[in-house]
């Protein structure tokens, strides 16, 4: 690295389900001003922008394309990012991998999702998997392996349906205070239990909704930071890991519970997660982390992930729900934005766990704020299995 | 395999009786909520435009998965290859080891037939909560649907494959099953060329 480098601006949209009033241009075109508008800058003074999303989940390819006019990119360097669920955090270290050369004053990113305009089933089902070997419709897309991984959870007495479901009712507590988070009403316990199953034990409220919205993220390098941004969000260190095995059929490989790479996408968040920790000589994470965005698309991934980002131990997340130390007031604060389970616009959800955790350290949480945030750690998943991890601080040494 | 084959757990609790019918249920409650957002929408003067996209590909299977598909359909084999240095099973036959990253599939003695038996390792439902927007009609197979660790590979031998139509109170993981090949002249050298799995 050449420059440090910060988040010096984030910009995001409302998130709902359905947003039939505006177009994508008009969504991304929001997120991006609104980031402008926190970074203090205007797009003049962004020397390249990075869009992101799953393009044919709207069935607009090229999107790079149609919507120039409103991510600003005219005239600019840059180039769309796709990486399946990870969109958003690829996005997010291309701006890092950038901001640090020093040859830009200052980058912007923006993922985003209008999941209402088309089917992201008939698109996952059709033309995202394996040709030749998903011929089972109901097989394919991210369900099987989730309630695999769900089961497995269960089947090592690590979690309870019971405590996934209090996951669940935190999350919508964290939501209820997050102006930008989609499904923001409080449930209960027995809300969760109680919901329809999708694939057992996976019910509908464990599981993340389909969103629309955007989110705008802007980095500079400390040559541009030091001149305008007084809160800046450091970076001090980010990583990627593909953590997929491509056989037996493509990235059902990791589906696999019982093999050595483990349940679905799960070795990419604990490889990302140690390779950071390691080079940030960080050895307790949840004692020298203070609060953690994490791209949990189920609460039974949620569960997992405390584990595999070794805040607990192996079979020790449902002791960690137990006591509370996830909630906004514990002591190590997981997803005080509500997370993926409550707000899923796919390019913009990695993107946002980078971005709230920019905000926890700008202290700009407003009711999700945690007190006293120096450091941040967010760690992203996704089908493409692209795991990437950055770690936050309110100060460099 | 011995820890597939014991019967991991089971969704024949009663709970999950009638899962299948609320999900369905579900589907529909949102699409009839969607349908009346976008109403409001076209009310209010918004245009929305439907969209339905008709995409004709063509993929190459390549050598070896071409290789593959013939002796499915040939000779009712499911071949497999296994890695000349890790010894790990690629299944279905790829051209890289994916973990030694080693090429594999150019040497006859790395090419072997599994079995068309196997284990259940995962179970999807015969439930489909996609609602189709062009007719309102909820999409999918009746048959359930499952990931069949076959037998003489490893723990990566994964086949994503239709079960027999049966009652959900009968699907376990771990239960043993056994392909269904589809007769000589229906097979045209594709997965489908199996019918689906039976139980044993």
């Amino acid at each position: 690295m050449t420059e440090r480098i910060a988040i010096i601006g984030v910009g995001q949209t409302e998130f709902k389900s359905k947003w039939p009033e505006i177009s994508e241009v008009e969504m991304l075109n929001m997120a991006a001003k609104r980031a402008l508008e926190n970074a203090g800058m205007t797009i003049k003074d962004i020397d390249a922008v990075f869009i992101g999303n799953m393009e044919l989940f709207e069935g607009n390819y090229q999107v790079d394309m149609w919507l120039t006019e409103g991510s600003g990119a005219y005239l600019k360097s840059g180039m769309k990012i796709q990486t399946g669920g990870s969109t958003g955090s690829s996005i997010c270290t291309t701006l890092f991998d950038h901001a640090a050369t020093g040859m830009f004053r200052a980058v912007m990113g923006i993922g985003f999702e209008k999941q209402d305009e088309g089917s992201s089933d008939a698109s996952l089902r059709s033309i995202s998997e394996d040709t030749f070997f998903d011929i089972a419709n109901g097989g394919r897309g991210a369900g099987p392996s989730m309630s695999e991984m769900a089961l497995d959870l269960l089947e090592r007495k690590s979690v309870t349906e019971e405590q996934i479901a209090r996951l669940r009712v935190q999350a919508s507590e964290n939501a209820s205070k997050n102006p930008h988070a989609h499904l923001r009403k409080k449930v209960t316990v027995e809300d969760v239990m109680n919901s329809p199953y999708l694939i057992p034990p996976l019910r509908l409220l464990h599981m993340c909704p389909t969103s629309v919205g955007a989110c705008a993220m802007i980095v500079a390098p400390e040559s541009t930071t030091g001149k305008i941004c007084p809160n800046p969000a450091w970076v001090e260190d980010w990583v990627t890991i593909h953590g997929g095995i491509q056989p037996p059929v493509g990235h059902l490989g990791t589906y696999l519970s019982k093999s050595e790479l483990g349940p679905l996408w799960a070795y990419g968040v604990e490889q990302a997660s140690l390779k950071l920790y390691k080079r940030c000589g960080i050895k307790n994470p949840r004692k020298e982390i203070d609060v953690i965005e994490v791209y949990n698309m189920s609460s039974w991934h949620e569960a997992e992930w405390y584990e595999r980002m070794h805040i607990c131990e192996t079979n020790g997340a449902g002791k960690l729900i137990e006591e509370g130390a996830t909630a906004l007031d514990g002591d190590i604060p997981v997803n005080p934005s509500g997370g993926v389970v409550v707000t899923n616009a796919i390019g913009a959800s990695a993107m946002q766990r980078m971005a709230e955790a920019a905000i926890q350290i700008r202290n700009e949480g407003g009711e999700r704020q945690v007190p006293g945030v120096e450091t941040a750690f967010a760690v992203t998943a996704g089908g493409d299995s692209y795991s990437a991890a950055a770690l936050f601080r309110k100060s460099l040494s | 395999m011995e820890e597939c084959q014991k019967e991991t757990a089971r969704i024949t609790d009663p709970a999950y009786r009638g899962y299948a019918e609320a999900s369905y249920g579900v589907a529909r409650k949102k699409y009839e909520a969607e349908k009346k957002v976008y109403q409001k929408a076209l009310d209010q003067g918004y245009i929305i435009i439907d969209s339905i996209v008709h995409l004709p590909f063509k993929e190459s299977a390549g050598l070896r998965l071409s290789r593959f598909f013939n002796a499915l359909r040939d000779e009712s084999k499911i071949l497999a290859l296994r890695c000349p240095q890790c010894r790990r099973v690629t299944f279905p036959p790829r051209a890289v080891c994916g973990f030694c990253r080693v090429t594999i599939g150019e040497k006859e003695e790395e090419w072997f037939a599994l079995g068309d038996t196997g284990t259940v390792t995962s179970i999807v439902l015969p439930t489909e909560r996609e609602v189709d927007r062009a007719t309102g009609r909820v999409v999918g197979e009746p048959n359930p649907c499952a990931f069949i660790r076959l037998d003489g590979g490893d723990e990566w031998t994964i086949l994503v494959h239709y079960l027999e139509f049966m009652d959900i109170e009968k699907l376990k993981r771990g239960m043993r099953v056994k392909a269904v090949w589809r007769p000589r002249e229906e097979r045209r050298g594709r997965m489908s060329d199996i019918e689906y799995f039976v139980t044993v």
